[in-house]
C-alpha cells in the first residue's frame, strides 16, 4: 500500500531477462568492460566447425575468455554442433557431434561422428603494433577422425571493421591445392568405423598442406560480410556424392541477433547455400544482472558506547531467559535469509552461531547475511562474532569478525578487501550437544521436483530424454547423522529406446540402457550416512545403503583438508554390488571392491586438477585425471580422461574413458538467489572400462566450499 | 496424457517441497509472467509535492533521485547514518548513501553503483576552487569479481545559478567535474553539482555506473 502519495519505485530486471531468452531484436551488442569503454576492434565470429573463424577455414582470433558457444551449421547435406569453450585467454577447446547424410561408410547411411579440437593462439595482434595474431589448432585431434586436420593461421584486423586471415593447412585442411608435404610425407588415412579414441600424434602436420585464408568484413555492429578461400578438397564427401564441390570460394553474410546469437547465411563451394546458428555464452554475462536483491537493510549500527553506557551492559547474560529468545529471534531473522540456524553459544563479549545456507551460491554472501543478522538481534556487548558453516551436518569452518570492523566498514569504498583482511577463518570443531537449538533434530525435509535423463549420440536418436518426478526426502537425527532417499517415477519419454551394446568386460555401465527401460517407480537412492570433521584437518563419512542407480553397497572415505589449503589428500573405499534392472531393493550377482586414493589441488585462477588412482567398477585398475575451470559465480565447465589396464580392444569404441562436464548455476539465469545449478557430463561414448561408481555426498566438494580459497574467490559477494 | 502435462508443466514451474517459496523455479516463473504479461505496468514515477508531502507528516529531508537511464524516479528517506555518510532508503528497501551530498554507493537498482570514493571531490568542493585529484571507482562484474579503476578528474567552477527544487528557489554555484581513465580518450562521466550557501548540494547529476547511467540528485526540505 503505497497509499495517494507516490514515492516512486523501480522497473523489474523481468523484460530484460525474457528479452535475452527469447532472442530479442533490439538488445545491445556491444561487449564492454567496467566503466564501459567498449572492447575494440571486429568482433571473432563462429565459423561452421563452432570455432574462431571465417566460414569452413579458422583464423586466428580468440573469443572472449570463458565464452561459451553452441553452434549449429548445415550445409550440403552436413550437419555439425559444437559445443566450444574458451578455456583461456589463449587456449580453446571444442567438442563436435556432426551428421554427414549419404556418406554411406562403416554401414551408416548418415555417418555420425564426434570430434574434439584444441587451439592455441601464440601471438595476439596489439593495439598500435604491426604483428597479426597468429594461432595453431588440431581439428578432430583424438583419433584418425573425419574431421582430422591441423593449422597454422595468421589474422590481422585492421581498425574495427575488417579482419584478414591467411594459414597453412595440413590433413583434410591441405587437400586442396596442396604445395607438397613440408614436414613428412606419410600421413595415415581416416579409417571408418575405427574405434578410434587414441590421441594421433603420429599424423600432426604431416602429409600435403595447403594455404587457405579470407576476409571478413563487419561494416556495422551487427553486419558481417565473409570471402574466404578452402583449402578442403572435400575427398571422401565428393567421392560418395554427398555434394559437388565446383570452387574452392565461400561466401556468407552474417547478423548479430543480439549479444548471444549470430546467425549466417552463405554460399559454399559453388554448389550448396548453407546456415550456420551461434549462440554463444560468457560466465562473466549473467541472463539476468547481478545485483544486490533482495536489498539487505543497512548494517545496524550500536549506540554510541559514551552516550548510552546502560545499552552495553553485558548484565543480559545474567537473566536466564535472554538467551533462548535471542537465539529465537535469532533463527527467525536467518531463516528469512535462508540461513538454518542449527545450533548457538551466546557470551556476553562473543556469539557463535552455525548454520546451513539453503539460499545463496556464494558462500560468502551467506556468511555477510549472516552477521548482519547477528549484528540487527545480539546486545551490543557482543563484540565477535563466530559464522560456522555446516553441510548437511558436517561443521567445514568458522569466520570470526568483529562487529566494530564491520561497522566500520559498512559504507567505505574499500569495505570488501578492508573486511577480508580483519576476517579470520579456521577449520569448524564439531558441534557439541548442548549448543543445539531446541527441537531441531531430528530434522525431516522433503521434495517433491521434475527430473530429466538424457542420452545422447544413439545413432537411431542423437538425443533421447525421459522426464518425470522426483521425490526426495532426508532425515537427520542429529547433524551428520542422515537418512537420505530418493524416488523417481517416469511420465514419459524415449530413453527406453537407448541400445545396449556387447563389451568384453563385465557390463558395468553398458548395462545402463536396461535400468532405463523400466516404467515404474524407481529407488534412486536410500542411504544412511555419517560424516564428521575428526580433527587436525580431517574429515571423515561412511555411507551405506542404495547409492546410485545402478549399485548399491558400502562406502568410507577420509579427506584431508586444511582450512587455508589448496592441496588436499582423500582415499575412499568401496563395496559395490550391481542393482536389479528394475531399480527396486534386489541386487544382481556382480559385486566389486572399489575404491580410489585423490588428490585435489585448487591452482588458483580457477582452476582445479584432480587424480584419482584405483579399481574402478570392473575390476580394472587406473587413474582419473580432471581439470575444471570454475568461475567466482559458480559456472563450472572441465574435462576428465581415465586410463585403465584395459587394452584398447577390450574397451571398444572410444578406446578409454573421457568426456566434458558443465554447470550453471540457476542463480546465472534468473538474478534469484538460489543453491541450485544445471549442467550435464557429456561422454562420446560409454563403455565398461574406468567407470567409477557414483557415491553421493563425496567429502571434498563439500569441504572446499567453506573453505579459504573458495570464501577468498566470492569474498566480493560478502556485503551483498 | 493432457493431465500430465499439466501436472509436468505445474512441477516444471514450481516444484515443491518444504522450501517451495524460495524455488528457483518459482522465481523464474514469477520474472517470466512479469516479463510477458506486466509490460504495461511501467515503473512508478516520483510525482509528490511539498504540499502532498506535508499532507502525508513527511518533514524530514527526501532525496530525490531520478535515472532516466535506468527509467528509476524515487524518493528516498534518510534512514541512518554512519560516521560522514548518510543512508537514504525508498519504500521498498533500496538504498542510496551520500556523504556530503556525493553520490557513495547504491543498492537495490540493478546492477548497483557498488563504491565511488568522494572524499577528495568534497574537499575540493569545499575550497570552491578548481582542482585536480582522483577518485577510486570499484565495480563487480558478472562473474562477481571485485575491479578498481583509478579516475582523474578535474573540478570546474562555472558561476552562480539559481535552481527550482520542487517549486522552491535556492541561489547554488555550480560546478562541473570531469573524470577521465587511462586509456579512454572520452570522459567517463562528466557530474554538476549545485552547492547552497551552506555548501550542501541542492541538487546534482552524478554518474552512478555504467549501467545505471546518470542519477539526478535533488534533497528537498519541507
Amino acid at each position: 500500500m503505497r497509499g495517494f502519495l507516490d514515492f516512486g519505485g523501480i522497473a523489474k530486471p523481468a523484460i530484460a531477462a525474457v528479452t535475452v531468452l527469447l532472442g530479442g531484436l533490439f538488445g545491445s551488442v556491444a561487449q564492454a568492460d567496467i566503466i564501459g569503454t567498449p572492447v575494440s576492434g571486429p568482433r571473432p565470429t563462429l565459423n561452421f566447425y563452432g570455432t574462431a573463424g571465417l566460414i569452413d577455414m579458422p583464423s586466428a582470433e580468440v573469443m572472449p575468455d570463458g565464452e561459451f558457444s553452441t553452434t549449429i551449421s548445415h550445409f550440403g547435406g552436413i550437419t555439425r554442433n559444437t559445443l566450444s569453450f574458451q578455456i583461456s585467454p589463449r587456449l580453446s577447446g571444442s567438442f563436435r557431434y556432426s551428421a554427414t547424410e549419404g556418406l554411406n561408410l562403416a554401414g551408416f547411411e548418415t555417418y555420425f561422428d564426434r570430434s574434439f579440437d584444441l587451439r592455441y593462439q601464440l601471438l595476439q595482434q596489439q593495439e598500435g603494433g604491426w604483428w597479426p595474431s597468429v594461432a595453431i589448432g588440431l581439428q578432430d585431434f583424438v583419433g584418425t577422425g573425419i574431421y582430422a586436420g591441423e593449422y597454422i593461421v595468421a589474422s590481422r584486423s585492421f581498425g574495427d571493421t575488417l579482419t584478414v586471415t591467411g594459414g597453412v593447412g595440413w590433413g583434410r585442411l591441405g587437400s586442396y591445392n596442396s604445395f607438397g608435404a613440408p614436414f613428412s610425407n606419410v600421413r595415415p588415412s581416416f579409417v571408418p568405423g575405427d574405434t578410434g579414441g587414441e590421441i594421433s600424434y603420429d599424423q600432426w602436420f604431416r602429409g600435403q598442406a595447403a594455404f587457405f585464408g579470407g576476409i571478413e568484413w563487419q561494416p556495422t555492429d551487427r553486419l558481417g560480410v565473409i570471402v574466404e578461400y578452402s583449402s578442403d578438397a572435400y575427398r571422401t564427401e565428393t567421392a560418395q556424392g554427398v555434394f559437388e564441390r565446383r570452387s574452392p570460394w565461400n561466401f556468407g553474410i552474417e547478423y548479430q541477433v543480439n549479444r548471444s546469437l549470430r546467425l549466417g547465411a552463405y554460399y559454399l563451394y559453388g554448389s550448396e547455400v548453407g546456415v550456420n546458428l551461434a549462440f554463444s555464452f560468457n560466465p562473466s554475462r549473467p541472463v539476468t544482472p547481478v545485483s544486490n536483491r533482495p536489498v539487505p537493510g543497512p548494517l545496524a549500527i550500536r549506540p554510541d558506547p559514551a552516550e548510552n553506557p546502560d545499552l552495553w551492559t553485558a548484565d543480559w547474560v545474567e537473566n536466564p531467559r535472554a538467551r533462548p529468545a535471542l537465539g529465537e529471534r535469532l533463527r527467525e531473522a536467518l531463516e528469512a535469509e535462508g540461513q538454518d540456524l542449527i545450533a548457538y553459544d551466546l557470551g556476553a563479549y562473543e556469539a557463535e552461531i552455525r548454520i546451513e545456507n539453503t539460499r545463496y551460491t556464494a558462500v560468502a554472501q551467506a556468511l555477510g547475511r549472516s552477521a548482519r543478522v547477528m549484528a540487527e538481534i545480539l546486545p551490543p556487548s557482543v563484540e565477535t562474532f563466530h559464522i560456522t558453516l555446516l553441510d548437511e551436518g558436517l561443521a567445514v569452518s568458522t569466520l570470526t569478525l568483529r562487529r566494530s570492523d564491520m561497522e566500520a566498514l559498512e559504507q567505505e569504498p574499500n569495505a570488501i578487501e578492508a573486511l577480508q583482511a580483519v576476517a579470520g577463518l579456521r577449520a569448524a570443531q564439531p558441534t557439541e550437544a548442548e549448543d543445539l537449538v531446541d527441537g531441531m533434530f531430528p530434522r525431516f525435509d522433503w521434495s517433491l521436483r521434475p527430473y530429466t535423463r538424457t542420452s545422447y549420440f544413439d545413432p537411431d536418436n542423437p538425443i533421447l530424454i525421459n522426464l518425470g518426478v522426483r521425490l526426495s526426502a532426508s532425515y537427520e537425527f542429529h547433524p551428520g547423522w542422515r537418512i537420505d532417499g530418493a524416488l523417481t517415477q517416469r511420465l514419459a519419454g524415449n530413453l527406453d529406446q537407448a541400445r545396449t551394446s556387447p563389451s568384453n568386460l563385465p557390463p558395468v555401465r553398458t548395462s545402463s540402457p536396461l535400468y532405463d527401460r523400466q516404467t515404474g517407480i524407481a529407488v534412486e537412492r536410500l542411504t544412511f550416512s555419517h560424516a564428521r570433521s575428526l580433527g587436525n584437518d580431517l574429515y571423515g563419512r561412511v555411507t551405506v545403503g542404495y547409492l546410485e542407480r545402478m549399485y548399491g553397497g558400502l562406502s568410507a572415505e577420509l579427506l584431508w583438508r586444511p582450512v587455508n589449503s589448496r592441496l588436499a589428500l582423500g582415499a575412499e573405499i568401496n563395496y559395490a554390488r550391481q542393482r536389479d534392472y528394475d531399480m527396486g531393493l534386489g541386487f544382481r550377482d556382480y559385486g566389486v571392491v572399489t575404491g580410489h586414493v585423490s588428490a585435489y589441488y585448487d591452482m588458483a585462477n580457477g582452476y582445479h586438477v584432480q587424480i584419482d588412482a584405483g579399481r574402478y567398477l570392473a575390476g580394472d585398475w587406473g587413474a582419473t585425471l580432471s581439470i575444471d575451470r570454475e568461475f567466482r559465480n559458480g559456472w563450472r565447465v572441465g574435462a576428465f580422461m581415465t586410463l585403465t589396464d584395459v587394452s584398447t580392444e577390450d574397451f571398444g569404441e572410444g578406446s578409454f574413458d573421457k568426456g566434458i562436464r558443465f554447470s550453471i548455476p540457476v542463480t546465472w539465469f534468473t538474478g534469484q538467489p538460489s543453491r541450485q545449478s544445471v549442467g550435464t557430463t557429456i561422454r562420446p561414448i560409454t563403455r565398461d572400462g574406468g567407470a567409477r561408481l557414483g557415491v553421493p555426498d563425496r567429502l571434498y566438494e563439500r569441504v572446499r566450499d567453506g573453505h579459504l580459497g573458495n570464501i577468498d574467490d566470492q569474498w566480493a559477494q560478502v556485503w551483498r | 496424457m493432457k493431465r500430465v502435462l499439466a501436472l509436468m508443466a505445474l512441477l516444471a514451474l514450481a516444484g515443491c517441497g518444504q522450501d517451495a517459496a524460495n524455488s528457483p523455479y518459482a522465481a523464474a516463473f514469477e520474472q517470466i509472467r512479469g516479463g510477458l504479461f506486466n509490460r504495461g505496468d511501467a515503473p512508478s514515477q516520483f510525482t509528490a509535492t511539498r504540499a502532498s508531502l506535508a499532507e502525508a507528516g513527511i518533514t524530514a529531508p527526501v532525496l530525490v533521485v531520478r535515472m532516466p537511464d535506468a527509467g528509476i524516479s524515487v524518493g528516498l528517506l534518510e534512514y541512518g547514518t554512519n560516521r560522514d555518510v548518510t543512508i537514504w532508503r525508498s519504500l521498498d528497501g533500496n538504498t542510496v548513501s551520500t556523504a556530503a551530498g556525493l553520490l557513495r554507493n547504491t543498492r537495490g537498482f540493478g546492477t548497483d553503483l557498488h563504491s565511488l570514493e568522494t572524499e577528495a571531490l568534497h574537499r575540493a568542493l569545499s575550497q570552491g576552487q578548481p582542482a585536480e585529484y582522483s577518485r577510486l571507482f570499484r565495480a563487480l562484474d558478472g562473474e562477481g569479481q571485485l575491479h578498481a579503476i583509478r579516475l582523474y578528474c578535474s573540478l570546474t567552477p562555472e558561476g552562480s545559478e539559481t535552481v527550482d527544487i520542487l517549486g522552491r528557489s535556492y541561489a547554488t554555484r555550480r560546478f562541473s567535474e570531469t573524470c577521465h581513465a587511462d586509456g579512454r580518450d572520452t570522459p567517463v562521466f562528466v557530474n554538476t553539482y549545485w552547492q547552497g550557501s551552506d555548501g550542501d548540494l541542492w541538487q546534482s547529476r552524478q554518474w552512478a555506473g555504467p549501467e545505471l547511467g546518470y542519477a539526478n540528485l535533488e534533497r528537498v526540505i519541507n
